[in-house]
C-alpha cells in the first residue's frame, strides 16, 4: 500500500538534494570518471557528463528516493525535446531549466546520444492491484483512455523516438510527470495525447501507475 | 419507476445514435460486457482465454494464417469491445447474415475467415479450426450480457458523411502528416516497440492489409479513423480531413487481392466497382493493385 507521507518528505528532500547540487558536483569530479567541467550561464560550457551524473547518477540511472529519473537508452529526440523545453521554460523545473539554458544546441544533441546509446533499465512488473493492471493493459476506454501499454510498449518498454520507456523510472518521477502533465508545468506532448490523457487520471490512478511502471513491489510501498 | 427510468434512458439512447451516423461519434461500449476476470475457470473458459490470445497477438497464436504484421487488437479496440471500432460482440450478434461482398449468407465464422483472408492477408481457416472456435468463444462470451441490450447497431463502425469536397490525396498527405506518422510512420510501415513488438500497425505496404480488406475501401476508413483515431482522441478529425487521410493511405498500395484474377481491370470490374476504392485508379503517378508493394 502507498504511503502519502513518504512521498511528500521525499518531495522535500529533494528540494534539500538541489540545494547541495554543487556539493555534489564536487563529491563526483574526485570520482575516477572523466572530470566535468560544469557549465554555467552565458558561457556554451560544452556538454558535461558530470553535470547531469550529480542528479541522475554516474550511469545515468537516476535516483529512485529523489524521484530523478533514469535517463539511460532513453529516446534520443525525446531527450533533446525535453532539454528544449527546460531551457525554454515550457517544462517546469528550477534546477533543469538553468542546467539546459546553459547547453548550446550541439551539447543538447551530445547529452542525448549519449543516453539514448545505454542499455535501459528494466523491471519486472507487478501489478499492485487489479487496478494497475487495467490501465495499463486495458486502458479504461469508457473515458477514452488508451492503455498506456498501447504507446509505451508492452511492459512500457518504450516506442521509438517519441513514446520514452516507463518501465522502471521512481515511482516518485512518474507520479509528478502525470501530475505536471496535469497542472500544465510540462508540454503535453505530442498531439497533446499525454496532456489529454493525464486529465482524466484521478490521483489514484496516478499513484497506481507510478508505482506499477517502476517496478515496485505490492508490500513496500514504492521502494523497487 | 424502475421500468420509466430504463424506457427514457432507452429513449435517450436511441436518439443519440440517431446523431452517432452524422458525426461518427459512437456512445461508449455498454459496460455490461465482462471483464477478463469474469472468463470462467473450465474448458470453455479456456478457449475464450485462447481466442483472446489469438485476438491480442494474431501472428503468434494464428501463425499459418496471418501474412502480415496485424493484429485483431490493431483495428477492433479495447480487446475488441469498444463501440465504433467494430465490436467483436457485436459482430456476433450480427450473423448469420447476407454480405453483398459474397452475395450470399455468410456465418459468424465464414465472416473470420473473411478477416484472416483480406485484413490479415494471410489464408482462411478451415471451418471448425480451433483459430475459429476460439475466437467465436471469445466473442460469444463477450457478447453474453449483451444480449438484453438495445443498442445492437454499435456492429461495424458508424457511417460518416460524405465531405463537402471529394476526398484529396495532397490535403491527405498534409492530415497524415499532422496527425498520424507520429504513430504509423512516414512510410506507413507503423513502429515497433523497443522489445520487438508491434507497437502501431503498418498502414499500407508488404506488412498490411491487403485489397480485399474493409479498411481498403474509403468510407469504411474514413469512419473508423473520425471514429477511433488519433488513439484516445476520436471524434477531433473533421469529416472531410478523416476522407482526405483515408484517401491518403488507401492511396498506396498494398498486397494483392487474393480475388485477383490477372488483370487489375477485371478485377476491378469484378470486385471494386465502387468510387469507395481506389484499386485500378492511378493516384500519385502509381496504378494500385499493379504492384510492386513497397517492402515497409
Amino acid at each position: 500500500m502507498m504511503n502519502k507521507t513518504k512521498y511528500v518528505e521525499r518531495g522535500k528532500a529533494s528540494l534539500k538534494a538541489l540545494l547541495f547540487l554543487p556539493l555534489a558536483l564536487g563529491v563526483h569530479a574526485e570520482s575516477p570518471h572523466p572530470q566535468p567541467r560544469i557549465p554555467t550561464g552565458g558561457e556554451s560550457g560544452g556538454f558535461n557528463l558530470a553535470t547531469c551524473a550529480g542528479c541522475h547518477g554516474i550511469e545515468g540511472d537516476g535516483n529512485a528516493a529523489e524521484g530523478t529519473p533514469s535517463l539511460r537508452g532513453l529516446p534520443s529526440t525525446y531527450l533533446k525535446e525535453q532539454l528544449h523545453a527546460f531551457a525554454s521554460g515550457e517544462r517546469q523545473n528550477p534546477v533543469m531549466s538553468s542546467i539546459a539554458q546553459a547547453l548550446s544546441t550541439e551539447d543538447i544533441t551530445l547529452a542525448a546520444s549519449h543516453y539514448a546509446q545505454l542499455r535501459p533499465l528494466s523491471r519486472p512488473l507487478e501489478a499492485q492491484d487489479e487496478s494497475a493492471n487495467d490501465l495499463a493493459i486495458h486502458g479504461r476506454w469508457s473515458e477514452n483512455i488508451p492503455p498506456c501499454d498501447d504507446c509505451h510498449g508492452p511492459e512500457g518498454k518504450g516506442v521509438g523516438e517519441n513514446f520514452p520507456a516507463l518501465n522502471g523510472q521512481p515511482a516518485l518521477y512518474l507520479e509528478n510527470q502525470l501530475q505536471a502533465f496535469k497542472k500544465g508545468s510540462r508540454p503535453s506532448g505530442p498531439l497533446k495525447l499525454m496532456g489529454n490523457i493525464a486529465n482524466k487520471l484521478s490521483d489514484t490512478d496516478i499513484r497506481t501507475l507510478s508505482l506499477y511502471y517502476s517496478g515496485s513491489s505490492p508490500m513496500t510501498g514504492g521502494q523497487p | 419507476m424502475k421500468h420509466l427510468m430504463a424506457l427514457v434512458l432507452l429513449m435517450t439512447s436511441l436518439t443519440t445514435l440517431g446523431n452517432d451516423l452524422s458525426d461518427g461519434v459512437p456512445e461508449e461500449s455498454p459496460s455490461v460486457l465482462p471483464a477478463d476476470r469474469d472468463i470462467p475457470k473450465d474448458e470453455f473458459g479456456k478457449m475464450v482465454r485462447q481466442g483472446q490470445l489469438i485476438f491480442s497477438d494474431t501472428g503468434q497464436f494464428a501463425r499459418a494464417y496471418v501474412g502480415n504484421d496485424l493484429s485483431c487488437r490493431n483495428c477492433h479496440l479495447d480487446q475488441g469491445r469498444k463501440a465504433g471500432s467494430a465490436p467483436l460482440w457485436a459482430a456476433f450478434l450480427s450473423y448469420p447474415a447476407y454480405r453483398a461482398k459474397n452475395h450470399r449468407v455468410n456465418t459468424f465464422a465464414e465472416r473470420l475467415q473473411e478477416c484472416f483472408r483480406y485484413s490479415m492477408n494471410g489464408k482462411a481457416p478451415p471451418l471448425g479450426d480451433p483459430t475459429l472456435v476460439a475466437l467465436e468463444s471469445y466473442a460469444y462470451w463477450m457478447e453474453k450480457n449483451a444480449k438484453i441490450n438495445p443498442r445492437l447497431t454499435e456492429r461495424g463502425v458508424p457511417q460518416l458523411q460524405k465531405p463537402s469536397s471529394p476526398p484529396s490525396y495532397e490535403r491527405g498527405k498534409i492530415v497524415y502528416a499532422n496527425n498520424c506518422e507520429l504513430c504509423h510512420g512516414a512510410n506507413g510501415q507503423g513502429k515497433r516497440a523497443n522489445d520487438g513488438h508491434l507497437a502501431f500497425p503498418p498502414l499500407w505496404g508488404n506488412r498490411s492489409f491487403n485489397w480485399g480488406a474493409g479498411m481498403a475501401q474509403l468510407d469504411k476508413a474514413a469512419a473508423y479513423i473520425k471514429t477511433n483515431m488519433p488513439l484516445s482522441l476520436g471524434g477531433s478529425l473533421s469529416n472531410q480531413d478523416a476522407w482526405d487521410v483515408a484517401y491518403f493511405v488507401d492511396g498506396h498500395d498494398r498486397p494483392q487481392d487474393p480475388r485477383y484474377t490477372g488483370s487489375v481491370d477485371e478485377t476491378r470490374a469484378l470486385f471494386h466497382h465502387t468510387r469507395n476504392s481506389l484499386y485500378g485508379h492511378l493516384v500519385a503517378g502509381h496504378v494500385l493493385g499493379s504492384g510492386p508493394v513497397s517492402q515497409n
